[in-house]
């Protein structure tokens, strides 16, 4: 590990939430985890309180979407999840990976990056590589327990990363103060998800389509099941994909998305 | 065509529920399945009544009963057996990732917080817990099938 890169403290994170205008909650700090996620699942099931929050310097076992890995090498990444307070509509949960989406862009671009938002919640500099993700698992039914897990390339370079990601310095420039970061992504999920509770969707929707990309243009949506083809149009209520098809204005809960490329020459 | 292109196609597939993809480079273009045709396509209209998460089960035999199963011996047997319905709209997986063995397969016992399946919604992961103990009766939908609010998904005969 660089020798420049201190590991965290928490007593330095608490400062940091405390500036950035964070509600403390309950915080571990960790040099070396399998993943923040299922550190703060176990954490929770023995009553970590809202809003408790892990930081790791290192993954060993970082997640991604359905198994996969998520690549968390030491020296200046960012790997952070948090425990919501539980959402009282939990059919509604599918809109919480694009408030937190909307909430880490807002954390980089208050730190100077540019970040476009890639449905539902990758976040993409300006050359399009892939500078985080977001992970969020709910367990239960009736009243699910949420984590938002948050990995962000700060620092480490792309040579490092999996392919097609960069770090936030290379994308972006920037000294990447990851306290900071770390503690404006908090402050920007506990402020969304007020607004949440109190206007509904509606905002975190607008939030989130000022970022996104490739709205108006011709995308492809690889699903489970089949692949689309359309126009995209925006986000609907529960945050899936509206998508204008030859076949008319279809919904999609899941999906990679990329942008069509038109036929022709070249 | 560049051969890495393929090969990185072929894996895109690999790594995806997709059965083929066709891809158009100029006057080049290259098409990749698997071996198996490809399903319909199309989503199943799924009528969404909201309902409570867990609720028993109606009369009425379902489409999924198993073939020689008489309406009044279903109807019967599974007037005990309990609903599970899924909690928000998305897909459902029975495994933790595509390689992983089932969370659950019919006759399974399980407890209550045992993972039944899970249902992935913009990269939200729900994990279905079981709210009962009792042995799985009949699993209602297929693996990486869409699913709607309220579908069921499972029959659990309660036990204990």
């Amino acid at each position: 590990m660089p020798e420049s890169q201190p590991i965290f403290d928490a007593q330095g994170l608490q400062g940091a939430l405390v500036r950035a205008g964070a509600r403390p909650g309950p915080v571990r700090v960790l040099e070396t985890v399998d993943s923040t996620n299922e550190e703060l699942r176990r954490w929770g099931q023995v009553g970590a309180g809202d809003w408790a929050l892990v930081l790791a310097e290192r993954q060993t076992a970082g997640r991604g979407r359905r198994g996969r890995r998520w690549s968390s090498p030491p020296g200046g990444n960012l790997y952070l999840s948090m425990l919501p307070p539980k959402p009282a509509t939990p059919s509604t949960a599918s809109r919480i990976p694009l408030l937190a989406a909307v909430a880490t862009a807002e954390a980089l671009e208050a730190e100077g990056a540019a970040v476009g938002l890639k449905w539902p919640n990758d976040l993409l500099g300006p050359s399009g590589a892939k500078l985080g993700g977001i992970l969020v698992e709910a367990i239960g039914i009736s009243s699910p327990s949420v984590i938002i897990g948050v990995g962000l390339n700060v620092k480490v370079p792309s040579g490092e990363l999996a392919e097609g990601a960069a770090s936030l310095q290379e994308e972006s420039g920037g000294n990447g103060d990851r306290l900071r970061l770390a503690a404006r992504i908090v402050a920007g999920v506990q402020a969304w998800w007020q607004e949440l509770s109190r206007k509904g969707f509606s905002p975190v929707a607008t939030a989130w389509a000022q970022r996104a990309l490739w709205l108006g243009q011709r995308v492809r949506v690889m699903c489970p099941s089949q692949t689309l083809v359309g126009e995209m149009r925006g986000i609907d209520e529960q945050g899936c994909l509206r998508l204008a098809t030859r076949e008319g204005e279809r919904t999609v809960a899941n999906g990679e998305l990329s942008l069509r490329l038109e036929e022709g020459p070249g | 065509m560049d051969i890495r292109k393929i090969r990185r196609l072929i894996e895109l597939l690999e790594d995806s529920d997709v059965n083929e993809i066709e891809i158009r480079e100029g006057e080049e273009s290259v098409r990749i399945s698997r071996g198996a045709p490809a399903p319909p396509t199309a989503y199943p209209p799924y009528p969404p009544p909201p309902q409570a998460p867990t609720q028993p089960t109606p009369q009425e035999p379902t489409p999924h009963g198993p073939p020689g199963a008489g309406p009044a011996s279903q109807g019967e047997a599974e007037e005990t057996a309990v609903k599970v319905v899924a909690p928000m709209v998305g897909t459902f997986y029975r495994a933790a990732s595509p390689e992983a063995e089932p969370f659950v397969n019919e006759g399974d016992f399980v407890h209550i917080g045992d993972t039944l399946g899970v249902i992935e919604a913009m990269k939200l992961f729900n994990e279905i817990e079981s709210e009962h103990s009792g042995r799985i009766k009949r699993i209602l939908v297929e693996n990486a099938q869409p699913v709607e609010y309220g579908e069921p998904l499972f029959l659990i005969e309660p036990e204990g």
